[in-house]
């Protein structure tokens, strides 16, 4: 029997990091959907880092920044938080190496709806932020839900940063792909084996499902 | 009476233009806005609507003033209560077709019979499909019904024919007509298409090609045009 703990973890980090990663995500796409300038290119940029860069280079920056001997970090220190080795840190380290995964197909999906569909809202007296509930979330879903699962997935799959800023900790940072990394490294292929199997069946029902939506996308456009 | 003394900067390809409108558009009756492509319908649409800010004017709908530069007034668009038409997209895609009546409903107003108005616009039928199983024509007759659960009395309807063939057109021309003397309606029709201006104005609002606008009744139109 293995230890389910590496799953549990991974599944804990996973699911913190898409919701808060919805949350932040969102105003985030809105905005850079509605904003027409320079500055809109290099926030794009800066945001769609973390697929080019390798992720043991974020994860060095990101572990100096939370360093004690930074001010981010004697700063977190003071008031008796550190980063480091914590699930904590994982998780803000996984939020910023996320965020092109949600922000851009919702960025997308913002830039689809027709303008008209603001407009007539207002024109029906609606305000902006029933509009936006009301109106674009709704005809939205497919970007959101693109969002939701490519953030999901690449958690799961998320191995050199978390090595990095969580330090494999047993019960505290040791998520599924890190667990998979020990036990090939103790020569315990039983146990790499059943992680490795879990996390690749995850993976293709989640490409599947990703597939299926894309697929149902395409219905509605010819439709 | 819509009164209206507007000017926009509008941005052309290779240059900034002026549009200038200035209008009595009477209170009843259908008045064509008329001009070619990209003139500056849609500019002089929005800026009514309060989509777009003038860069300077005024425009007052009956007693009430929308948009005064000089006052520093400017209603949100909220406010203005205008029913707007476009040429497309015009309906909600996740709401049906009964849904996308009902949106236009105040929250004190839910005694509205939203079978009653697709009934008049003879859509009872079709309540539950969504807009994907439409027509284009039977999409702009449920935008013509939200607009009358909307109650506004000022209608702005953006080329709303031009993807339409000539039997659904002749179908629209006829409720338009009819909706128009029942509920007393202020109805502006932006086009660039001779037929419609003969088949539905009383009264044309000519934008020229200097931007700038002449008001004409439909008969002294067409004997300047022609």
């Amino acid at each position: 029997m293995i230890d389910l703990m590496p799953i549990w973890l991974s599944l804990k980090l996973a699911f913190s990091t898409t919701l808060l990663l919805l949350l932040i995500g969102l105003p985030m796409a809105y905005l850079l959907s509605k904003w027409q300038s320079l500055g809109k290119t290099l926030v794009e940029s800066l945001i769609t880092l973390p697929i080019i860069l390798p992720s043991t280079v974020m994860g060095f920056y990101l572990l100096l920044a939370f360093s004690p001997e930074s001010w981010l970090g004697n700063l977190l220190q003071t008031v008796g938080i550190s980063l480091p080795f914590s699930f904590a840190g994982m998780l803000i380290a996984s939020l910023i190496y996320n965020l092109p995964f949600m922000v851009q197909p919702i960025q997308r999906g913002f830039e689809e709806i027709p303008k008209q569909y603001w407009q007539i809202a207002y024109t029906l007296g609606k305000s902006k932020t029933e509009t936006l509930f009301r109106v674009v979330l709704p005809n939205m879903k497919r970007a959101l839900l693109t969002g939701v699962i490519l953030t999901f997935a690449h958690t799961i799959g998320e191995f050199g940063i978390i090595l990095m800023i969580g330090g494999n900790i047993p019960g505290v940072t040791k998520v599924a792909s890190l667990a998979i990394y020990s036990d090939l490294e103790a020569m315990n292929y039983q146990a790499a084996h059943t992680y490795s199997l879990i996390l690749l069946i995850t993976s293709v029902l989640i490409i599947f499902l990703l597939n299926l939506i894309n697929q149902l996308k395409v219905q509605h456009a010819v439709r | 009476m819509l009164f209206v003394e507007l000017y926009k900067q509008i941005q052309t390809a290779d240059r900034a233009e002026q549009l200038l409108v200035e209008a009595h558009v009477p209170a009843e009756g259908i008045t064509a806005v008329y001009g070619r492509s990209g003139i500056g319908k849609s500019t002089f649409f929005n800026c009514l609507a309060g989509l777009l800010e003038p860069d300077q004017g005024k425009v007052k709908f009956g007693d009430d003033i929308w948009y005064d530069s000089t006052e520093n007034v400017s209603l949100a668009v909220q406010q203005r209560n205008i029913g707007y038409i476009f040429q497309s997209n015009n309906l909600f895609p996740h709401l049906t077709v009964s849904e996308n009546v009902r949106f236009a409903l105040k929250k004190s107003d839910q005694s509205t019979d939203v079978s009653e108005l697709l009934r008049q616009v003879e859509l009872a039928d079709m309540a539950n499909r969504y807009p994907h199983q439409l027509s284009g024509g039977e999409q702009q007759k449920v935008a013509i019904a939200r607009m009358l659960a909307q109650k506004s009395r000022l209608v702005l309807m953006d080329e709303p024919f031009s993807a339409l063939d000539h039997v659904m057109r002749k179908k629209l021309f006829d409720l338009i007509k009819r909706f128009q003397q029942q509920y007393q309606l202020t109805i502006l029709i932006a086009t660039h298409d001779l037929q419609d201006i003969r088949a539905l104005a009383d009264h044309v609002l000519w934008i020229k090609e200097d931007r700038k606008v002449i008001m004409r009744d439909k008969e002294a139109f067409f004997e300047q045009v022609e």
